[in-house]
């Protein structure tokens, strides 16, 4: 991507965004009804369906098991992906959410029981990780499941001398940096952080705390969303206060 | 998006990408549209959130901004650096979202074409902003023009669509008289679909796709909805050179205005680009380093070179080399390859003509294996032969009529009574094929010139002169080598007996420089036995042709036209070439021995004889002929070749023998071309010719000349098993050397008549210096029979004439390059081609 001006002058970014703003974000709960809980997320282009199903089954005594399957849609690229599921880069994202949730779901209040999550990237366009995230926390409230916090994801990169926020494919793919950060929001504890590529130490805590500020805005919509999701259910069902 | 900001609107745009693999990608990226980015404007009427420091980037002392869109922008940037204009805004972002988007909904914002804008604004203020655009404008549409080319199908693409059906093969012919629109492809003839049986007109620069002059194309037919006809309207800008030529091209076509299958030309086979000659145009700045040259050949494009000479060539012809045409360039690159020498000068006019036509001007290699004949080892006739051939040395009296000088004799006659009281006639021509042996070096330096070239004052052989000028020429008082048709004749001067007697070994007594001369012969006790022989001789002739004509065979008109040059090699007068008896007489005793040969080898090699035939002239072709006569009050009919013969017999004005001549010019030109054919690849029923009315016809008589004559011997002695017919070509091979031939004879022809070097050079030449070079031949030619062909499309008659002039001027411009002119591939051609082989030998 080089000769690809990702910042420019006027503090623009390719897609027309300053650089703290994030993609627009729009979500969904409860989208499946045989799933215990389900949420779909779209950040700018990238969209992602996760869902829930609980179930008891005796393999840990003391708390849940969290079971996390990530994959991807063969339709979500560009081009035809050939495994979507399976491959290196699924199983990772696999783990990383799994430890992601492990941190945040109130484990020892389900003891030999375990929780499946299930994410589907429909359409990928950088930030895989932060709208999986983002769906699976909407999709665990959905389910209510007890969590610490919501758990809200981000990236950030540093191109130009500044931070920018919530990168897509095309600023991922130009080969700068890439925090991704997945935080607590309330008590501002991470409980991931992934970098990829190189950054300059002196720039580290800037450009994460340019992702936590990210995750504070991703938290502000998603608690909307989900208060607005919690009242329209209880005008359903009659149970306005 | 970070809260408490209102949200943007998103947009996708869609883009499609080629992976590293090549593979076509789609790719969604997405656009945030923004309206929260301040006009810095002190007139801003909107209440934008500016900021102080910045307020005032854009000027308030103007009455309005103008926001050009990239393609503006980028195509009219000199527009808009006139310092006049001020007030423009240029966006960062593509400007056909403000288009859609903003167009005049938005108040203060008003979307004018630029055209628009200019002129509302600035027509008056500013004087020459018109003027400024109107030629931007020009340029940028030439170049939209010029880069309509499209690429080429890959190969395989091209065989299958010729396999199938769906594309034609075939030369491409582009229109002389209109190069810049149309060209035409002749189908291959080899083509079974030939039923349509017409060429299929190219139109236009982009149709052509890049194509030049001969080259070897795939065409592929437009729907019937876009085919068109020909344009019948001379370009005028040209016209002075070009409607000399104008004749040519109609002739081939159909009628003129009908619709013609009209096709695009797809891809290119084989390209035939060669060296062409080109000169500077005259107000090409020096120092440049891309020059556009013209070329000679008007057909041919301006060819873009790169040279930091142009100041020293600019009066010069120089050739240069096409290299490539790319898709995106309106003229070939090509490179400077060397000069001829200054315009005007007669030996540069000269190896012009001759680069131009691809004549061959290196001198022969030394490695051949040729025999020797110097004074101290003269060459001398093999005993072995001698007991091969048959000796006629002191049995006949055999004597060649040709001009005086002329080098090259190859053919020979004799007659005289037997004991029975028949009549013996001999043809003898030069056995050529005994020094030239299939394969050898020397035959296949003939096979690739195929024909001597002449020129008024020189001549480019076709064999080494070793052996034209001197072992295969019969000359007077040596012995020879030759090949002899021998014909018994009863005294009814019916054919009693042909004999082929092949071999003989001939002594030639005399040569016979013309027949007015003879009494200054010194040989004064052969004279009257001469004389008594040349003119049973002329009778017997009279006789044969007088059988021909009522065969149905032509007569056509020529003029010829005699060049005196003076020793500087200037023209110094010419004179119309008297017409002798004699000529028509040696004439028909060579189509006479044609015609037989032609029957023997056609007999022995039904599949893989060379003969040479003459088609049936197309009748819309007779359209100029039937008009011109109607003119005057007769009517010509076509029907048959009898019929046009008798009727072109009746054309007569008492008084003015003019007309009739005129008329007989105008019927060779409706000719259709006579060519050499293999017997294999046509049917028995084209074999005929046309314009002699005889049913089998070839070339035999001059193979020092002709390559095809060289053919014909071999096939001959094969058929008469002298040799044996292992080394003779099948019917492909025949085939192919056939079409060579063909190609080299038109060259020929075309060379001398020349008509490709511009006129205006020519005629610029000629009224400036006297006549220089045989170039003007034609010129002075020209003005010769001006007045004699003026009231008939002057120079569209004359053209034609030129063009068949050469194959008859071949041998006396050795002399003093005399000008005959028939039309060379006709009927008529063929006739006097005979005639100037019989006149040849003096």
């Amino acid at each position: 991507m080089a000769g690809l001006e990702l910042l420019s002058d006027q503090g623009f970014r390719i897609d027309g965004r300053r650089v703290h703003e994030l993609r627009k974000i729009q979500c969904r709960l409860g989208v499946f009804s045989q799933a215990d809980g389900s949420a779909y997320i779209e950040q700018g282009n990238t969209k992602v369906l996760a869902a829930i199903r609980g179930s008891k089954q005796k393999t840990l005594h003391d708390k849940v098991l969290v079971n996390c399957q990530y994959s991807m849609a063969t339709f979500s690229t560009g081009e035809r992906k050939r495994r979507p599921r399976g491959d290196r880069k699924s199983q990772e994202m696999t783990m990383h959410l799994r430890q992601t949730f492990d941190a945040a779901i109130l484990t020892n209040l389900y003891p030999r029981s375990q929780i499946d999550i299930f994410v589907e990237v429909l359409q990928s366009d950088g930030g895989n990780y932060c709208a999986s995230v983002n769906a699976a926390t909407l999709a665990l409230i959905d389910a209510g499941i007890p969590l610490k916090d919501y758990v809200c994801a981000c990236s950030a990169s540093f191109v130009n001398d500044s931070p920018i926020v919530d990168i897509n494919y095309l600023e991922e793919s130009s080969g700068k940096p890439e925090i991704i950060v997945a935080t607590l929001p309330k008590s501002e504890q991470i409980v991931f952080l992934e970098m990829n590529s190189r950054l300059h130490e002196d720039n580290l805590s800037k450009v994460v705390d340019t992702a936590v500020k990210g995750c504070k805005d991703v938290y502000q919509i998603l608690d909307t969303a989900v208060r607005d999701h919690v009242s329209q259910v209880a005008t359903v069902h009659g149970w306005e206060n | 998006m970070s809260s408490g900001e209102e949200p943007l609107e998103k947009g996708n745009r869609h883009v499609r990408l080629k992976n590293v693999n090549g593979k076509h990608i789609s790719v969604v990226r997405e656009v945030y549209r923004r309206d929260d980015i301040p006009c810095q404007s002190l007139l801003c009427l909107a209440n934008c959130p500016n900021d102080k420091d910045d307020v005032g980037l854009l000027p308030a002392d103007i009455t309005h901004y103008v926001i050009p869109d990239c393609q503006v922008a980028r195509d009219y940037l000199e527009i808009f650096e006139t310092p006049e204009i001020t007030g423009i805004i240029f966006l960062q972002t593509v400007a056909h979202s403000i288009l859609t988007d903003c167009s005049n909904k938005t108040i203060n914002v008003f979307v004018l074409t630029l055209k628009e804008y200019l002129d509302t604004f600035w027509k008056l203020a500013v004087l020459g902003l018109m003027e400024l655009y109107d030629s931007i404008t020009a340029s940028l549409e030439t170049k939209i023009k010029s880069k309509g080319y499209l690429g080429y199908l890959p190969t395989e693409v091209l065989e299958a669509g010729l396999k199938s059906g769906q594309f034609i093969q075939g030369f491409i012919n582009v229109n002389k008289s209109n190069a810049a629109e149309e060209a035409f492809v002749k189908r291959k003839r080899r083509d079974p679909k030939d039923n349509e049986g017409s060429d299929i007109l190219i139109h236009g620069k982009s149709s052509r796709n890049r194509a030049i002059h001969g080259d070897l194309v795939v065409v592929e037919l437009l729907p019937r909805s876009e085919w068109r006809g020909r344009s019948l309207v001379i370009k005028e800008e040209k016209q002075e050179k070009e409607d000399a030529e104008e004749n040519d091209d109609t002739e081939e076509m159909e009628e003129s205005s009908n619709v013609m299958p009209t096709g695009q030309v797809v891809g290119i086979v084989q390209r035939q680009w060669r060296e062409y000659v080109a000169t500077f145009s005259q107000n090409e700045d020096a120092g440049s380093g891309k020059v556009l040259v013209i070329p000679w050949d008007f057909r041919i494009p301006k060819i873009r070179i790169s040279t930091r000479q142009v100041n020293t060539l600019k009066d010069q012809r120089i050739v240069v080399k096409i290299d490539s045409w790319d898709v995106d360039s309106q003229y070939p690159n090509g490179h400077f390859v060397k000069s001829l020498g200054p315009i005007g000068d007669l030996e540069t006019e000269i190896s012009a003509l001759l680069v131009e036509n691809s004549i061959l001007l290196t001198s022969f290699s030394e490695a051949q294996e040729l025999p020797v004949d110097t004074s101290e080892h003269p060459w001398e006739i093999e005993a072995s032969e001698l007991t091969k051939r048959r000796d006629l040395r002191d049995t006949h009296l055999i004597f060649s009529i040709d001009p005086k000088g002329c080098e090259d004799v190859d053919d020979t006659l004799s007659v005289r009574y037997l004991d029975n009281g028949n009549i013996e006639l001999g043809v003898h021509i030069a056995d050529v094929t005994h020094f030239v042996k299939p394969g050898s070096l020397t035959d296949q330096e003939a096979k690739i010139r195929s024909t001597t070239v002449y020129l008024a004052d020189r001549r480019y052989d076709m064999l080494p002169s070793i052996l034209s000028a001197n072992l295969c020429s019969l000359i007077s008082g040596v012995d020879r080598y030759a090949v002899s048709v021998i014909w018994e004749l009863d005294s009814c001067y019916e054919i009693a007996q042909a004999m082929f007697d092949g071999i003989s070994v001939t002594k030639i007594v005399e040569n016979v420089p013309e027949l007015k001369e003879i009494p200054q012969n010194k040989l004064s006790y052969k004279v009257e036995e001469l004389r008594s022989f040349v003119s049973l001789l002329m009778e017997i002739a009279r006789h044969l042709k007088a059988k021909r004509i009522q065969g149905g065979a032509l007569e056509l008109e020529s003029v010829e036209v005699q060049v005196q040059l003076t020793e500087t090699k200037s023209i110094a007068d010419l004179t119309p070439k008297d017409h002798l008896e004699i000529h028509d007489t040696i004439a028909e005793c060579m189509i006479f021995a044609n015609h037989w040969v032609a029957k023997k080898i056609a007999e022995v090699f039904p599949n893989n004889a060379l003969l040479r035939h003459h088609p049936l002239p197309k009748e819309e072709q007779f359209a100029n002929l039937l008009s011109c006569a109607a003119a005057r009050g007769f009517t010509i009919n076509i029907t048959t070749n009898k019929d046009l013969a008798d009727s072109l017999d009746k054309c007569v004005i008492p008084g003015d023998p003019e007309v009739n001549k005129l008329l007989r010019s105008l019927a060779t030109m409706a000719m259709s071309n006579a060519s050499y054919f293999s017997t294999g690849n046509l049917s028995r029923t084209e074999f005929f010719h046309y314009g002699l009315a005889l049913d089998l016809y070839t070339h035999f008589t001059s193979p020092i000349r002709r390559y095809a004559d060289v053919l014909v011997h071999r096939q001959l002695m094969a058929a008469i098993g002298y040799t044996g017919s292992s080394g003779l070509p099948g019917n492909v091979e025949l085939d192919e050397l056939a079409e060579h031939i063909n190609y080299k004879h038109r060259v020929r022809i075309s060379l001398n008549d020349s008509w490709a070097h511009s006129a205006s050079t020519r005629i610029d030449i000629v009224s400036n210096q006297p006549f220089i070079s045989s170039i003007q031949q034609e010129d002075t030619h020209k003005q010769q029979k001006a007045n004699m062909i003026k009231e008939v499309s002057a120079a569209a008659v004359e053209r034609r004439i030129l063009t068949s002039s050469y194959e008859l001027g071949v041998n006396f411009e050795q002399i003093k390059a005399e000008y005959g002119q028939t039309s060379s591939n006709q009927s008529f051609y063929c006739l006097f081609e005979s005639f100037k082989e019989s006149a040849i030998c003096s």
